[in-house]
C-alpha cells in the first residue's frame, strides 16, 4: 500500500521535472518586468513583419502617392511617399520582414555552429582545439563588406548573399565565446563529479557542458542581432542585398539618401526603425546578461 | 584479527606515483605511495595543501588530466589492477564499485540537472535500471542522508538547497550504487561547523550501515579523531607515517606527525606555547635528495639530507619514515 504511494508520488516528480525548467524559465521571465516588456515590443515588431501584408495600407513597389516625397500625415499615406512615390508605411512593414531575416536568421546559423564548435574545441581540447581556432583565425581577417562583395560576385546580390556573408563573418566571433564557455564549463568540479561517477564522454558534453556553457553564447548572440540589423543594412544600402523594388530599411535609406535634403523623413522613417530594433536587442541580450549572472552567483 | 596477509586487502596500492610536467621541471605530486584499504574501516589522508592527497585518490580513479601522469605504481583491487585497465574498465569502476564525494558541495553538482537526475545518474549507468526505478532509488537515497520531503525534492534543482544539503545530494548521488569503497575528499572543508559534524556523522553512520571502506582526505586533526580507524600522514608526496588512530595521537613518531599533533593541542590549551613547524612545504620539483622534511625538521642529522628514508615497521600496523624517530620531544611536549 505504502508502496504504491511511494510509487505513484515518484513518477509524477519526475515527470513534472521535465515541464518544471520551462516553468521555471516562464516564472523568472515574467518577474523580470524590464525583460518581459522588451519581449513583449519584440514579440510586437515580429507581429509587424509576419502581419505586412494584412497591415500595409498599399502595395509597398507601386507608386501610389499623387507626387513622390509627401511629407508625414498627408491624407491617405500616414507616413508619406517616397522618392518614387510610394506608401513609406508599407515599405516599413515589408522592410521589417526582409531586415529581421536577413539579422537573425545567420546570427541564430552562426550561434549553432559555434556552439557545436566551441564545445568539441573546449571539451576536447589539444590538437582539436588548435585545429578548429587556426581555421577561424583565417575567416577573422576577412572584413565583412568585401566578404559580401566577394559573396555577391559569385552568388550575385541578393538576399542569400548577406545572410551567407553575416554568416561566416560572425562565425569566428560567437566561436571564440562559446570555447571560452565551454572551457570554463570543462573546468568546473561537477565535471570531475561526473567522470568520477563513471559518465562516458559523449554524454559529459552533452549533458553536463553543453547545457552549462550556452548562457553567455545566447546572450551574446543576442547582442550581435542588433548589431547585424545594421550592418545587413549596410550592405543593402550598398546594392549589395534585396534587388529593388523589394527593399529592406537599409535600401530605403539607399533610395531616400539622394532626396535627404527635401525629404529626411524618406530616409530618417526606415533609419529610425534600424536604431530602435538595434536598440531592443541589445537591451534584450543586456537583460538576459543579467539573469545569467544573477543564477551564477547564486 | 590480522590485516597484514598479502590478497586479503580490498584495494592493495603499491608504489604509486603521479607526476606533472610543468614549465619548471617535472612535479613528483605522488612519490611511491603504498597504502592497503580494508572493508568496514575508515582510511584518514592527511597532510597539507600540496601534500599530495587529492591526487593520490584521484589517481586511484585515473582522474588525471594532462599535464599529469601515472607513471608508475599498481593498484590492485578485485584482482584487477585499476592503473593498467583499460579506459571502459575503469569507468566502470568509477562510480559503481568506488565512488567520490568531492570537497566543494556548491560546484560539484550540475546547476543544469534535478539532483533526482543527478543521483540517478549512476544507477543508469552502471545498474541498467529503468528511469522510474532510478528515481525511486534516488528518493529513498535522498531520505536516507537526511533530506526532508524527498518526493516533492527529487525534482528541484541544486540552487534550491544550501551547502550542507548539497553535500548530502553529493553523498546520497556517490553511495547510489553502494560502491565498495567511498572516497571523500575534504568533504567539509567548505561547510560551516555546525554542519561540519552533521555530514562527518552521516559519512560515518552511513559507511558502517554499508559496511563499505571509507578514505577522507583531510587536513583536519579533530575530523581525524572523529571517525577515523587508521591515519596515512603525507608530506611532500610521500608517506611519512601510517597507523591506527589512537597510536597517532598517543605515539605519534615522525617529527612532521609531531608537529601536526603538538600544534593543535597547543591551540586547545591556552597554556601550552605554541610551537608552529618552521618554514614551508616541500615542493617535490624534481631529483631530490634525503628526507623532503629535512630543511624543517629539528631532529635533522646528515644521514637525513643524503638518505631518503623509507617506510619501516615500527610494530605490526604502525609504520614510519624516519632515520631519527623521536619520542615526542621536551621541545614539542
Amino acid at each position: 500500500m505504502t508502496n504504491t504511494v511511494h510509487h505513484t508520488s515518484v513518477d509524477r516528480a519526475g515527470s513534472s521535472a521535465r515541464s518544471s525548467r520551462l516553468r521555471m524559465l516562464l516564472r523568472t521571465i515574467s518577474r523580470d518586468r524590464k525583460l518581459s516588456f522588451l519581449l513583449i515590443c519584440l514579440a510586437l515588431l515580429a507581429g509587424i513583419a509576419i502581419l505586412a501584408p494584412v497591415l500595409s495600407p498599399y502595395d509597398p513597389i507601386v507608386a501610389v502617392a499623387a507626387t513622390p516625397n509627401m511629407p508625414v500625415g498627408s491624407p491617405g499615406l500616414i507616413l508619406g511617399s517616397d522618392n518614387q512615390a510610394r506608401d513609406i508605411l508599407s515599405r516599413v512593414l515589408w522592410g521589417a520582414r526582409i531586415s529581421l531575416i536577413v539579422s537573425i536568421l545567420p546570427t541564430l546559423a552562426a550561434t549553432a555552429v559555434s556552439i557545436v564548435i566551441g564545445l568539441l574545441a573546449g571539451f576536447f581540447g589539444g590538437r582539436i582545439d588548435t585545429v578548429l581556432m587556426a581555421v577561424l583565425d583565417v575567416f577573422f581577417a576577412f572584413p565583412i563588406v568585401l566578404l559580401a562583395i566577394a559573396v555577391a560576385g559569385v552568388m550575385g546580390p541578393g538576399l542569400l548573399t548577406i545572410i551567407v556573408s553575416i554568416f561566416v563573418v560572425l562565425l569566428p566571433y560567437v566561436t571564440r565565446v562559446a570555447r571560452t564557455s565551454a572551457l570554463q564549463v570543462v573546468s568546473r568540479p561537477y565535471i570531475e563529479a561526473a567522470r568520477s561517477a563513471g559518465g562516458g564522454q559523449i554524454a559529459i558534453m552533452l549533458r553536463y557542458v553543453l547545457p552549462n556553457m550556452i548562457g553567455p553564447v545566447i546572450v551574446y548572440a543576442t547582442t550581435l542581432i542588433g548589431l547585424m540589423i545594421v550592418v545587413a543594412s549596410g550592405l543593402s544600402f550598398l546594392g549589395l542585398g534585396v534587388q529593388p523594388p523589394a527593399a529592406d530599411w537599409g535600401a530605403m535609406i539607399a533610395e531616400g539618401a539622394g532626396v535627404l535634403r527635401q525629404a529626411p523623413h524618406v530616409t530618417f522613417i526606415p533609419g529610425g526603425m534600424i536604431v530602435v530594433t538595434a536598440l531592443l536587442f541589445n537591451l534584450i541580450g543586456d537583460q538576459l546578461r543579467d539573469r545569467f549572472d544573477a543564477r551564477k552567483a547564486e | 584479527m590480522t590485516k597484514t596477509t598479502q590478497g586479503e586487502h580490498l584495494l592493495e596500492v603499491r608504489d604509486l606515483r603521479t607526476r606533472f610536467n610543468t614549465e619548471r621541471g617535472s612535479l613528483y605530486a605522488v612519490d611511491g605511495v603504498s597504502f592497503t584499504v580494508d572493508s568496514g574501516r575508515v582510511l584518514c589522508i592527511v597532510g597539507e595543501s600540496g601534500s599530495g592527497k587529492s591526487v593520490t585518490v584521484r589517481s586511484l580513479l585515473r582522474l588525471i588530466d594532462p599535464p599529469g601522469e601515472i607513471i608508475g605504481g599498481t593498484a590492485f583491487f578485485h584482482g584487477q589492477d585499476l592503473l593498467s585497465m583499460s579506459k571502459k574498465q575503469i569507468a566502470a569502476v568509477r562510480g559503481d564499485k568506488i565512488a567520490m564525494v568531492f570537497q566543494n558541495p556548491l560546484t560539484s553538482l550540475n546547476p543544469m540537472m534535478t539532483v533526482g537526475d543527478q543521483i540517478a545518474e549512476s544507477l543508469l549507468l552502471h545498474r541498467g535500471v529503468s528511469k522510474a526505478e532510478a528515481t525511486r532509488e534516488a528518493v529513498s537515497l535522498l531520505r536516507q542522508v537526511g533530506i526532508a520531503a524527498p518526493e516533492s525534492r527529487v525534482g528541484d534543482y541544486p540552487a534550491q538547497f544550501s551547502g550542507g544539503m548539497r553535500q548530502r545530494i553529493l553523498i546520497a548521488a556517490a553511495l547510489a550504487c553502494r560502491p565498495e569503497i567511498l572516497i571523500a575528499d575534504e568533504p567539509t572543508t567548505a561547510l560551516d561547523v555546525s554542519i561540519q559534524a552533521q555530514i562527518l556523522g552521516l559519512l560515518k553512520k552511513l559507511q558502517s550501515e554499508i559496511n563499505n571502506a571509507l578514505i577522507m582526505i583531510t587536513h583536519d586533526l579533530g575530523v581525524v579523531a572523529s571517525i577515523a580507524d587508521d591515519v596515512m600522514i603525507m608530506y611532500a608526496g610521500r608517506i611519512v607515517e601510517r597507523a591506527p588512530v589512537r597510536e597517532i595521537f598517543a605515539r605519534p613518531r615522525h617529527p612532521y606527525t609531531q608537529g601536526l599533533i603538538y600544534t593543535v593541542r597547543a591551540l586547545l590549551d591556552p597554556d601550552r606555547p605554541l610551537h608552529p613547524i618552521p618554514g614551508t612545504p616541500a615542493i617535490p620539483l624534481g631529483e631530490k635528495k634525503g628526507c623532503p622534511f629535512a630543511p624543517r625538521c629539528g631532529y635533522v642529522q646528515e644521514v637525513c639530507r643524503t638518505k631518503t628514508p623509507e617506510l619501516a615497521p615500527l610494530n605490526q600496523d604502525h609504520v614510519v619514515a624516519c632515520h631519527v624517530l623521536p619520542q615526542g620531544s621536551a621541545a614539542h611536549a
